[in-house]
Parts: structure tokens; C-alpha cells; sequence
């Protein structure tokens, strides 16, 4: 994306931007312990500062955590969502989640020394789990088929969930704990964390700048984007792959995530239309500035206790999710 | 519908209307055409080359197709639509250039879409949005348009609005139409020739005058029909079923 583009963004993308840098900077102060807006700069920049180790070392690298988990779920969902033409697909709702839990789960309890492997694994779990909502997405349209993309997604959520079950029960020791993993936590995520999931999750998103006047092909029906030259099944297959990896670096570090993929693209397609050039950038910062914000709430409500991300971010996603199969059902 | 040893050649420049029953294999026809249906024996030649030898994006930037019932996503708008028309042109991986943008809209002045260039794509009544959707094929800018049904749901203003239109881009810019039609006196009107399909088999092609014949639409309809030629085209009148 070329400055000119970059510039040329709807104010709304820019008060994204700038929503997500004042949850950053509110995250970084807000906590059990409070800091000062004033000393944040010094804290950071300061090794000696009393709060340099809480901020830098403990706040920084969960907050650009937050932000990147955030940004390419938001992202994922974007893209789904168009590849399989429905806007209630979400990775979660699908299984895409939970197929990139299992190769999380299985990377960190059979080669937990690899762990920068953990990403690839996800992805590769990510992309099993879409491979059947994939081949039935092509064959499915209206609200019934949309129905039934929602019930395949159920299945493939079942299959998977039961799989990450028996894998923690039987390998308790040696795996996260089940609760905080399948609801998704960012509690005690460190530099480390964001190395390893870093780069994939900034690949991902470059991967998708080049594809997006593509993709708005996808926003036509099948013959009418072959008419004007798209390749439909390589698009699509090409967007669930990203998705799928987008959604594995992130579930390899936060676990189960859910609804933000469902939330933030439906909530931003509705103010600013379903073409990608304005929905990409938006949805990233969108879900950035969401899993901030939750990230945020569930450090600092119950402080000194931590509240799962996720399970805050599924008390907004189950509404709304409910409101959107009720708007289509009438 | 399946088709089976049809022969078809349409000249460059030329207006081709398809008509016939329902079922009667016009659809199947265009997409065969349109390349997104490929024959199981036989080819779709476009200058003398198959069209399966020509990249999907070229094809594209020569061949234009308006499927019957187009869908988009809820919230696209007109100029968004149109705009979409531009997709074969310029590289793939580059946003739309200004000669895009300027082509999209010349379209939408030649459909009078101007003023609603803003508006999903969803909240137009029928006939607007069958504007639109032309207007993507129209920015296209090829030398072949395949149309499937255009004037299906315009009132009768707008059906010879874009009657006139199409014979204009036929004249002016020499493209090639191939146009399935259910009213037999806008393809009278309209087309260079007529071919006339029942059960998949082209059963007339040829002028007008030639190809509507009674004998002819008793085949291909099922109906008894008198028909009545003058200088403003074509008459109809139904007189019984067969």
C-alpha cells in the first residue's frame, strides 16, 4: 500500500488508529499497579525507573500482543467471510479455531522445545479444519445455505474440541490448561510470545494488501466474478489459507480467541462498505483496538484477578451473533 | 439444459438475438460461450482461437458476460459495481487506476446511473439494478457482450432506453452482441440475426424475417402465431396452442 493509499483512508480508519493508540497507552497504564500517564515515557525508556520492568516487561509486550492477535482475527474473519460469501462465518464459529488449537495443542505437547514451530502447526491444523467448509462453501447460498454452513461449522468445531479434550486430559502435564486455552487468555504472554508469533501474524497480513482488488471480485456471484476474469476457486482457496494461517499464529499464542472475526467485519462493513481496500486496513486495526480494549477490562475489573480475554470478548460475540442469524431468519 | 450438435457462428460486429422456450438451452448457450461452461465435445472459438486457450483474464478483457440473476454483497455500491467491470484491466495486484474510474463512470452516464452512483446495490428496484449490472459489463470495455435476458424486469421506457443503447455500442464501438431475449419483437428490433433453440437444438438462424416464422415458433413455443411485418419491426399475435 503506497503512502498515497495509505493516506487516502476514510477518517474512520483513522480514528481506529488512533482508538488503538490510546488503548495502548491506557493499557499500559492501568493495572493492580497504576502508573502515571506522565511516567510511562521514562518508565519505558528508563531500565533504572521503578515501573520499568511492569511496563516493558510485563504490559508492552501483552498490549502489542493484544493488538497483533486482535488485528489478524480481525482480519481472518474479513477474509472468510468473503471467500465463502456469508457474513456469519467467523474462524471460530467454523472450527478454523479450534483445528489451529489442536496443532497448537499438539506442537506444544510433542515437540514443546520447538516452539517456534507453533505458528506452522496451528496453520496446518487451521487449514484441515477449513478444507470441508471450503469444499461445502461453493455448493451453499441464502439463509439456508448459510444454515448449513453454520451446522458444518458446528460439526468441524465438535470434532476438533473433542480432539484438544482428550489431547489435555491425557497429556495434562505437559499441555496449557484446558480452561484457559479453549476460552483464550493473553495472561503471563511475553516478548517471547510476540517473537514467535509476530512474524507470522505481520506476514499474514501483508499477504493480504496484494490480493484485495481480487478479492472484491469475490463480492459478485461465481459466474459474474469468472466474467470478469477472477479465479474464483484459487481466490478462495488462496483467502482460507491466509485466514487459516492469520487465525493459527494467533490461536498459538492466545488459544480460543472467539467472535472477533465475526464481530469487528460485519460491524465495519456496515460503516464502511464491503470493499477490502477500506475493509482490510480497518478490520485489522478494528480487532487490534477490540482485543485491546477486552484485554484491558479483563486485567484491570477484577485486579488482582485476571479475567480470560476471550471469555469477555464471547459475552459481546454470542450476542451478536444471535442478532445477526435473528436478522436474517426475518 | 444440455446441448447437443449446434453450430453456431456469429460475425464480428454483428447482433445475435437467442431466443425460445423456457429451458430451451439459451442460458446454457451463453455460459458455453462465456467459457464458464465447458462443452464435453466440441469447441467455443473465439477469432479462431479456443477460448480455453486464452487466459482467463484476457478472456475477460474480450468477452463480457451478464449472467440472468447477478448477485453481489449486501452494501456494494453502483460505482463499486461498475468499477468492478474494470477488474481485468491494469495489473492484478494494483488498485484501480484513474482511467478506470473514468471508464466506470462514462458507463454510468450511459445508463443514466449517475445520480445514484452511491446506493447499495440492494436498495435499487429491479430495473435500476438491472442498469448497474450492465454498467459493469459496459466498463468492461470488450469486444464481445453476452447478455442473458438484459431487459428482464425493465419497464418499458427503460427496455427501449437500452435497446438503443445496446444498437449504439453495437454501431459505434463495433461490438458483438449475443443476447438472449423472451420478447420476440425486441429481437425482431434489435438483432442482426435470430437463433431460435427448442430442446438444445438450434432449429432457425438466420434474419429475423427469416428465422420468426410461424412454422418455426410452433417448434420452438408450442403455440400458433400470426405474424405481421412492417417498417417498425414485428407484430405478434397468438392464436392457439398446439
Amino acid at each position: 500500500m503506497t503512502l498515497a493509499r495509505v493516506a487516502a483512508l476514510p477518517a474512520r480508519t483513522w480514528a481506529l488508529g488512533g482508538g488503538l493508540v490510546l488503548a495502548a497507552l491506557g493499557s499500559l497504564a492501568l493495572g493492580a499497579a497504576h502508573v502515571p500517564l506522565s511516567s510511562l515515557v521514562p518508565a519505558l525508556l528508563d531500565a533504572d525507573h521503578p515501573f520499568h520492568r511492569l511496563v516493558w516487561e510485563v504490559r508492552a509486550p501483552r498490549i502489542v500482543l493484544a493488538a497483533l492477535v486482535g488485528g489478524a482475527l480481525g482480519l481472518s474473519g474479513a477474509v472468510v467471510q468473503t471467500a465463502v460469501r456469508n457474513p456469519l462465518a467467523d474462524p471460530g464459529l467454523l472450527g478454523v479455531t479450534a483445528g489451529a488449537g489442536l496443532g497448537a495443542l499438539l506442537c506444544l505437547v510433542f515437540a514443546p522445545e520447538h516452539a517456534f514451530w507453533l505458528p506452522a502447526c496451528a496453520m496446518l491444523g487451521g487449514l484441515a479444519a477449513v478444507t470441508p467448509i471450503l469444499s461445502f462453501a461453493s455448493r451453499a447460498s441464502g439463509v439456508s445455505g448459510a444454515a448449513r454452513l453454520i451446522l458444518v461449522g458446528v460439526a468441524v468445531n465438535a470434532v476438533f474440541g473433542s480432539a484438544i479434550a482428550l489431547v489435555t486430559f491425557f497429556f495434562a502435564d505437559r499441555a496449557p490448561a484446558y480452561v484457559s486455552f479453549t476460552i483464550g487468555s493473553l495472561n503471563a504472554r511475553g516478548w517471547r510470545e510476540v517473537w514467535i508469533a509476530g512474524p507470522a501474524l505481520v506476514l499474514g497480513c501483508l499477504a493480504l494488501l496484494p490480493l484485495r482488488r481480487s478479492l472484491d471480485a469475490l463480492l459478485l456471484d461465481d459466474a459474474s466474478a469468472g466474467g470478469v476474469g477472477a479465479p474464483v476457486r484459487a481466490l478462495r482457496i488462496t483467502a482460507c489459507a491466509i485466514a487459516a494461517g492469520l487465525t493459527g499464529a494467533a490461536v498459538s499464542v492466545a488459544g480460543l480467541v472467539g467472535f472477533v472475526g465475526l464481530v469487528v467485519p460485519n460491524w465495519l462493513r456496515l460503516a464502511l462498505g464491503p470493499e477490502h481496500a477500506r475493509l482490510l486496513p480497518a478490520c485489522a486495526l478494528g480487532g487490534a483496538l477490540l482485543v485491546s480494549i477486552a484485554d484491558c477490562v479483563a486485567r484491570t475489573a477484577a485486579a488482582p484477578l485476571e479475567l480470560p480475554v476471550g471469555a469477555l470478548l464471547a459475552l459481546i460475540g454470542g450476542p451478536y451473533f444471535l442478532s445477526l442469524v435473528l436478522r436474517r431468519v426475518h | 439444459m444440455v446441448i447437443s450438435n449446434l453450430d453456431l457462428e456469429v460475425r464480428r460486429g454483428e447482433i445475435v438475438a437467442l431466443v425460445g422456450a423456457n429451458a430451451s438451452g439459451k442460458s446454457t448457450l451463453l455460459a458455453a460461450l462465456a467459457r464458464s461452461l465447458a462443452p464435453r465435445g466440441g469447441s467455443v472459438r473465439l477469432g479462431g482461437a479456443d477460448v480455453y486457450s486464452l487466459g482467463r483474464r484476457e478472456h475477460a478483457r474480450r468477452v463480457a458476460r451478464l449472467p440472468q440473476e447477478p448477485t453481489c454483497a449486501a452494501g456494494l455500491t453502483v460505482e463499486s459495481l461498475a468499477l468492478l467491470g474494470r477488474h481485468p484491466h491494469g495489473p492484478p495486484l494494483a488498485g484501480p487506476s484513474a482511467a478506470d474510474h473514468a471508464r466506470a463512470e462514462a458507463a454510468l452516464r450511459e445508463l443514466r446511473l449517475l445520480e445514484l452512483r452511491a446506493r447499495p446495490v440492494e436498495s435499487l428496484s429491479g430495473g435500476e439494478r438491472r442498469r448497474a449490472w450492465l454498467a459493469l459489463v459496459l466498463a468492461q470495455d470488450t469486444e464481445v457482450l453476452l447478455l442473458d435476458e438484459p431487459s428482464a424486469g425493465l419497464d418499458l421506457r427503460h427496455r427501449f432506453e437500452l435497446l438503443e443503447l445496446l444498437r449504439r455500442v453495437n454501431r459505434e464501438r463495433g461490438v458483438t452482441i449475443v443476447c438472449a431475449l423472451h420478447e420476440l419483437d425486441d429481437a425482431a428490433r434489435l438483432a442482426d440475426r435470430v437463433a431460435v433453440l427448442a430442446r438444445g437444438q438450434l432449429i432457425a438462424f438466420g434474419p429475423p424475417r427469416e428465422s420468426l416464422t410461424p412454422e418455426v415458433l410452433l417448434a420452438a413455443f408450442g403455440v400458433e402465431a400470426a405474424l405481421r411485418w412492417d417498417d417498425d419491426g414485428l407484430s405478434l399475435r397468438v392464436t392457439g396452442a398446439a
